[in-house]
């Protein structure tokens, strides 16, 4: 009897306590937000992702029940893993999200330069915007091709010098995979940034480089850079007829920018934020200001964006290990 | 020269003048909080500029640039702490005559010489833009490398004469230097594993350490209740002819060595004042007056650094590249327009390219206008007690460091900095010197590297340009005429 009561109570509670559960993740989502979103930027104030994220918020708040307002935070450095590390260190309520690229989701992690071990540490919002990065070649390059920089490159080993503007990043994994690829042995020249790598190129210090599709746009029109492959998977449309190297025969790399909340916010609030940052980025407004500034849109929801971010995981992974760095 | 009849009307506009006197308020007051400085104010004033007209927007950026670099040495100056990095010279001979003669005109000499510097850059940004953008390619990694070394034994040149103290405040600003992850390897190196680390020691967290919290100590030291202004007929502004000539000299090489650095990306207004302050200390008339309050102490840098952001402009029209971390931002505001800079921007937006060279005269003058109008104001900042002004700018300087990047870590980091600084000044070391070889250490090693990288490992490649050879010859040089003064000092003065 005892032990039917106590079994009854158990039950009752259990029941209880999940219908408590239930009621109160949806009471979360229905007031949701009450108080203004942290929004972490992985990019000082002024920068280019700084300038992009301060160009969307306003149409995703627009797109936000209970005049939702975000507070913007930046916290630079360290490949945006200081930023990322924020929001893996943030309560997961829905008032805090942040912006990241693939760099401290899936690079970073495997160098052993996180507190979290990878994206899987997070929720997944949506992704915003992709990037494609080119080798360029100076006008007056030998080269008129990928194809004739490797041959030359697999003849004079080392001989081909090529810039990045870091190492172990979005631009040197995808180089060293071609590297690999294509057995061939390029010298890899490090710069500070896309800028300078373009500085050296342009003064004949190296063969080729690897720069932003939009930071050479003056340049191709002019004549004096030559973009021959885009070492991601997507293509601009002002640079659609140059190949990829997937369309190569080799292996793209993929560079996306997204949002990302810390693990176990509750999924109703990741469907609205998600759902609100789709409805921005259809604003004829907010396309035609991106658009300007030649940013690739591309919204994936939470699933997809799970997707492309695990295959590119495995793919970085891979190339970590084959150079013996994986830590 | 088909420019200088181009339509102006475009200029002129209330829309344009509004805002580059706008810009110029925010940039001097930024400018002049110790932490805050330039980057800031033109990361602040962006977001502005998306609903202005292009060049409007442009020209309010470039205020507060120019004016930026002006305002950093009103409180280098007044309190010995410099607002922005492009002012840490200036401290030198600026805070000593502010508190031995006189505060108003120690800002005076710094405004007139700035301003001469600003118009300076501007007018070769005129005239002059293109072919130096492409000269400025010249200059690869070796001879960048090679720049840094003569920047670093101007180090030598300045300071004292315990030579021993000078080389460890050497190695302490290069060890400085060299904390982070290694741009060339990724290795991380003495950063203790703390990720706000990985990209060096922040260096508005060691310029405020270095000079600002430092200096609170040694104020503390010194008594509370002073104040470091009795008199106040010493807060008077303005200059003589007389005195404007006598910094004539100083702030033409200032000018000329700001502009040619500021063309070159990378080195910038942070090296190019020290650079220039080495040199018109070495050629003056007056050498011992140096680092005791000397006007031309005040000019040279003064007028490299506004030179030096005219100068940073020309790589950036001309070539898409940004020549300073201002730059960089400023670039947004074109990018959100749709203006990409490059080769193409000359003709493609003649009319915007035109209207910001000289609007950037037109900012220069602004400059001066405001300066003229502010700095008595400034000045009376000096007349407050010591208790209250120690506890304002420390509150100034903490929000300047965590406004730089928001991490608290930077905070405690220019505490410490601080503690050991106020150590070193108190033991008579040169902490200009430390510095100097933070600012040079990245410069030095990561072109060294990347030369030899380049060359697969040879030296020839530090004489494979006559740009390289010239900057050799002009170390070997320098270091024979200061073997052969050592060598005739020690024949005249038999021990």
């Amino acid at each position: 009897m005892l032990t039917f009561l106590t079994k009854t109570a158990a039950t009752t509670l259990a029941c209880a306590t999940i219908v408590l559960a239930t009621g109160t993740s949806m009471a979360a989502a229905e007031g949701y937000p009450e108080k203004p979103i942290t929004w972490i930027i992985p990019d000082g104030a002024g920068g280019g992702l700084d300038s992009i994220v301060r160009t969307i918020y306003p149409y995703v708040e627009k797109n936000l029940p209970n005049d939702a307002t975000f507070v913007l935070k930046n916290q630079p450095g360290a490949t945006q893993t200081i930023a990322v590390s924020a929001v893996f260190n943030a309560e997961p309520d829905g008032y805090t999200i942040g912006q990241a690229s693939v760099a401290p989701l899936t690079i970073m992690p495997h160098l052993g330069r996180t507190t979290y071990s990878g994206y899987e540490d997070f929720e997944l919002i949506a992704n915003v915007f992709d990037a494609a990065h080119y080798i360029v070649l100076p006008a007056d390059s030998p080269f008129a091709n990928l194809e004739e920089l490797l041959a030359h490159a697999k003849e004079n080993p080392g001989q081909v010098r090529i810039g990045v503007d870091g190492v172990y990043n979005v631009q040197h994994l995808p180089l060293l995979n071609l590297e690999l690829s294509a057995d061939v042995d390029l010298n890899e020249i490090t710069y500070k940034s896309s800028a300078d790598t373009k500085k050296a190129v342009l003064g004949g210090e190296i063969e080729a480089g690897i720069m932003p599709s939009h930071t050479i746009i003056g340049e191709y029109e002019a004549g004096t850079l030559v973009p021959i492959v885009d070492v991601m998977e997507i293509k601009p449309d002002y640079f659609a007829e140059i190949p990829s190297l997937n369309d190569l025969g080799y292996t793209s790399s993929q560079l996306f920018v997204g949002v990302i909340a810390p693990k176990g916010t509750p999924d109703d609030i990741q469907a609205i934020l998600s759902g609100a940052i789709d409805a921005a980025l259809q604003d004829p407004e907010l396309v035609a200001a991106l658009e300007k500034r030649k940013i690739m849109i591309n919204y994936n929801d939470s699933e997809t964006y799970l997707a492309r971010m695990q295959e590119l995981d495995v793919v970085n992974k891979g190339i970590l290990t084959d150079l013996g760095v994986l830590k | 020269m088909e420019i200088l009849f181009n339509d102006l009307t475009n200029l002129f506009t209330l829309t344009n003048l509004l805002c580059i006197l706008l810009g110029t308020v925010v940039g001097m007051v930024f400018g002049a909080l110790p932490g805050l400085g330039t980057v800031i104010a033109v990361a602040l004033l962006l977001p502005v500029t998306f609903t202005l007209p292009p060049l409007a927007g442009i020209l309010m950026l470039l205020a507060t640039y120019q004016a930026g670099e002006y305002g950093g040495s009103i409180s280098a100056i007044l309190l010995g702490v410099p607002g922005t990095p492009q002012a840490a010279a200036t401290v030198l001979d600026g805070y000593p005559m502010a508190q031995n003669d006189s505060p108003g005109k120690a800002l005076s000499y710094s405004l007139v010489s700035s301003s001469i510097g600003g118009i300076f850059g501007g007018l070769v940004l005129i005239f002059v833009s293109v072919p130096l953008a492409k000269f400025a390619l010249n200059f690869g990694s070796p001879e960048y490398f090679l720049l840094g070394v003569i920047g670093l034994m101007a180090v030598g040149l300045l300071s004292g004469t315990d030579k021993i103290k000078s080389s460890i405040a050497v190695v302490l600003g290069l060890i400085a230097g060299t904390v982070g992850i290694d741009s060339l390897t990724g290795v991380s190196r003495a950063t203790f594993n703390q990720p706000e680390l990985m990209d060096g020691v922040n260096l508005v967290a060691f310029l405020v350490g270095m000079f600002a919290i430092s200096e609170l100590f040694m104020m503390i030291s010194k008594g509370l209740n002073n104040k470091y202004v009795a008199d106040r007929s010493t807060l008077k502004t303005g200059l003589t002819w007389k005195e404007v000539k006598g910094i004539a000299k100083s702030t033409t090489i200032g000018s000329l060595i700001g502009a040619g650095t500021g063309i070159l990306p990378g080195i910038g207004g942070g090296a190019s004042c020290w650079f220039a302050y080495a040199v018109v200390s070495k050629t003056s008339k007056n050498p011992e007056a140096f680092g005791k309050g000397s006007p031309e102490g005040i000019a040279a840098p003064e007028s490299s650094n506004n030179a030096s952001a005219g100068g940073a402009l020309v790589p950036f029209l001309a070539l898409g590249i940004p020549g300073s971390a201002a730059i960089a931002i400023i670039m947004g505001a074109f990018i959100m327009h749709g203006i990409q800079p490059g080769p193409n921007v000359f003709t493609a937006e003649r009319d915007l390219v035109y209207g910001i060279f000289y609007g950037f005269i037109l900012t220069t003058i602004a400059m001066y206008l405001i300066g003229r109008l502010l700095t008595p104001m400034f000045s009376r900042v000096l007349v407050v007690p010591n208790s209250f002004l120690i506890s304002i700018v420390l509150v100034l300087c903490l929000i300047g460091i965590y406004a730089s990047k928001g991490a608290f870590f930077d905070l405690w980091l220019a505490l410490g900095i601080g503690i050991l600084f106020y150590i070193l000044k108190r033991l008579n070391y040169p902490v200009s010197s430390v510095i100097i070889a933070y600012v040079l250490a990245p410069i030095i090693e990561e072109n060294f590297r990347r030369s030899l990288t380049l060359s697969n490992g040879n030296y020839e490649v530090f004489f494979s340009s006559v740009y390289a050879i010239a900057l050799v010859l002009m170390i070997v040089a320098a270091l024979a005429a200061s073997v052969y003064a050592d060598f005739k000092k020690r024949r005249h003065q038999p021990s």
